[in-house]
């Protein structure tokens, strides 16, 4: 048996060799195989997904350069100006540019699962606060308990909010961190890909339900959050906006599929509204404040306005104290004033107002140094020493006068 | 006064030698081959255009030699050509039965040859060019004619290809 598989083995290797042999194929026949076998090898290394399909065309490679070796002249001739081993070092290079590109997308690919993973539970995290919050708000809506246990209760509820702002800001900073690293052919390629998301691990999806989320609690605030929730939900927004323009074109071109631009502009809308409500809360809430502190600035609703009303108010507070006899009561305009602006811009408040730039560091220390000037005006003036001085004065005449007349 | 009658025809002598020898410059040893053959597809009017090996004409000619002139019908696929080394430009086409070994001229290609190697029209012909010789290979039956500007040759046993 073993004998009978062994001639038949050889029989079939001599009627190929000999079938080899006979087969007569024309020159330009093993140009038009080699062309044809380069350019598929040359289309499966573009398209290649995975680095083991690169490995396997890189033998591949090998088998055709050992394939048409004996042609080397021929082709040589034929591939003018390219030569055989220029063609081969060419599909080479190729191999190895796709490889190295692919092995960066396997570990932004992993990157992103994990992102994926973060992202999943940062929405599970926020998801059990909001439902937290909203139940403390109901709380506090239907309280008919004491003074202290609602006071206990919004404090429990601002807790809350603060946390899940906290969360959020982790959210878009790790996003940010995760795809502000990727290389540019990176995107590129994550662009081209067929990228499988589950529903809900989108981050669009994640980052719509945010910025949704946040407008409602804006929205439908009762008066329960203070100046400092309402400035710390507007850094929020700030730092999403800041995030979104840098990497929102990306992500939508990665995970929007056929909708890139249709998930760009409600993302754009979304976050216009966020903005909108988070600057008119945190403005009317510093107006409501210092007007509950009897500082009336005027109207200001942003940045500049904010900074003018200050700059204008202690301009004229510090003329008027220039004018008129300083009283202790011009100087108890300025230590109301004065706490305010150490006391909350630039201790309980300062972290969100320069995060947010509601004051830019240049315009808190121009109105440092007005405040400086301020103080010098209204400071109350001690007449004792001008008192002493005449007395002195009236003393040295009249002994003077004294003297004279005994002479 | 005898040597003066000779200066003249002195000069003239040496101005047609000179002139002579200009005409005469020629380089010798010149390879005309062309390592592969070209294929070459008929546009709508029949031309075809080698732009690598630099020739274009019509295979009008060609049609009418094989088909006759009452054949309009018959239609040119593709034509095969190659160029031996003293420059002879070997020609033929499926559905032909011979190889035109064609001179090159100014502007014109004139017959040298018109070697007939087949009874039956050829199928799948190819051109090769093997030790500066061209061969008809008729990849169809595997048989490969050798062939030069007077005809065919004896044919060599092996093929190198």
């Amino acid at each position: 048996m073993k004998r009978l598989l062994t001639s038949t083995f050889i029989l079939f290797v001599l009627a190929l060799v000999s079938g080899t042999a006979v087969a007569q194929t024309s020159d330009y026949q093993v140009k038009q195989q080699f062309e044809r076998s380069y350019d598929e090898l040359k289309v499966s290394i573009a398209g290649a997904l995975s680095v083991d399909e690169v490995d396997s065309l890189v033998s591949q490679i090998s088998n055709l350069k050992l394939e048409f070796e004996n042609h080397e002249e021929l082709l040589d001739h034929a591939l003018y100006p390219e030569t055989f081993s220029s063609s081969i070092k060419e599909l080479q290079q190729e191999a190895r540019n796709t490889e190295h590109k692919l092995l960066i997308i396997e570990g932004q690919d992993e990157k992103l699962t994990k992102l994926s993973d973060e992202l999943a539970s940062y929405r599970s995290e926020i998801a059990h606060l909001n439902s937290r919050t909203e139940s403390l708000r109901a709380m506090i809506t239907d309280s008919e308990k004491s003074e202290r246990e609602l006071s206990d209760l919004v404090q429990r509820y601002r807790n809350s909010m603060e946390q899940r702002d906290e969360f959020v800001l982790n959210m878009i900073d790790s996003l940010f961190v995760t795809y502000r690293d990727m290389e540019g052919s990176t995107f590129t390629e994550l662009k081209e890909g067929d990228r499988s998301i589950k529903a809900g691990d989108n981050p669009l999806e994640v980052i719509l339900a945010v910025i949704e989320e946040n407008i409602q609690i804006l929205k439908t605030d009762d008066g329960t959050l203070q100046t400092e929730d309402f400035l710390r939900m507007y850094v929020v927004q700030s730092r999403f906006n800041e995030v979104w323009s840098q990497i929102g074109d990306d992500l939508a071109a990665i995970y929007g599929g056929n909708n890139t631009l249709q998930w760009k502009a409600n993302v754009e809308d979304k976050l216009g509204d966020w903005k909108a409500s988070a600057s008119k809360n945190m403005w009317a809430s510093i107006d409501e404040y210092l007007e509950q502190n009897n500082v009336n600035l005027g109207a200001f609703d942003n940045n500049e306005s904010f900074y003018e009303a200050i700059d204008s108010f202690i301009s004229k507070a510090t003329d008027a104290s220039r004018d008129k006899v300083v009283t202790n009561e011009n100087y108890a305009d300025f230590q109301r004033f004065y706490d305010f602006w150490n006391t909350k811009i630039k201790s309980d408040w300062g972290k969100f107002v320069q995060e947010g730039e509601v004051l830019t560091m240049a315009q808190i220390s121009s109105i440092d140094t007005e405040m400086m000037t301020w103080r010098d005006e209204a400071k109350p003036r001690s007449f004792m020493i001008p008192i002493l001085f005449g007395l002195s004065l009236i003393t040295i005449v009249g002994l003077i006068i004294v003297l004279a007349r005994k002479n | 006064m005898k040597s003066k009658s000779f200066i003249p025809i002195l000069l003239l002598a040496s101005f047609v030698v000179a002139a002579t020898a200009c005409n005469k410059f020629v380089v010798e040893n010149v390879n005309y081959s062309q390592q592969i053959e070209s294929v070459l597809v008929p546009d709508e009017n029949g031309d075809v255009h080698d732009i690598r090996h630099g020739i274009t004409f019509n295979i009008e000619p060609f049609r009418t030699q094989e088909f006759g002139e009452e054949d309009k019908t018959t239609q040119i696929q593709e034509v095969r050509l190659i160029r031996n080394a003293e420059g002879y430009y070997f020609i033929t086409a499926s559905q032909f039965k011979n190889v035109y070994v064609m001179e090159p001229g100014k502007s014109e290609l004139k017959l040298k040859n018109k070697i007939k190697v087949s009874e039956e029209r050829l199928a799948a012909p190819a051109l090769n060019l093997r030790d500066a010789t061209v061969q008809l290979v008729k990849t169809d039956t595997n048989e490969i004619l050798t062939l030069n500007e007077n005809g065919l040759q004896e044919n060599k046993e092996e093929d190198q290809s």
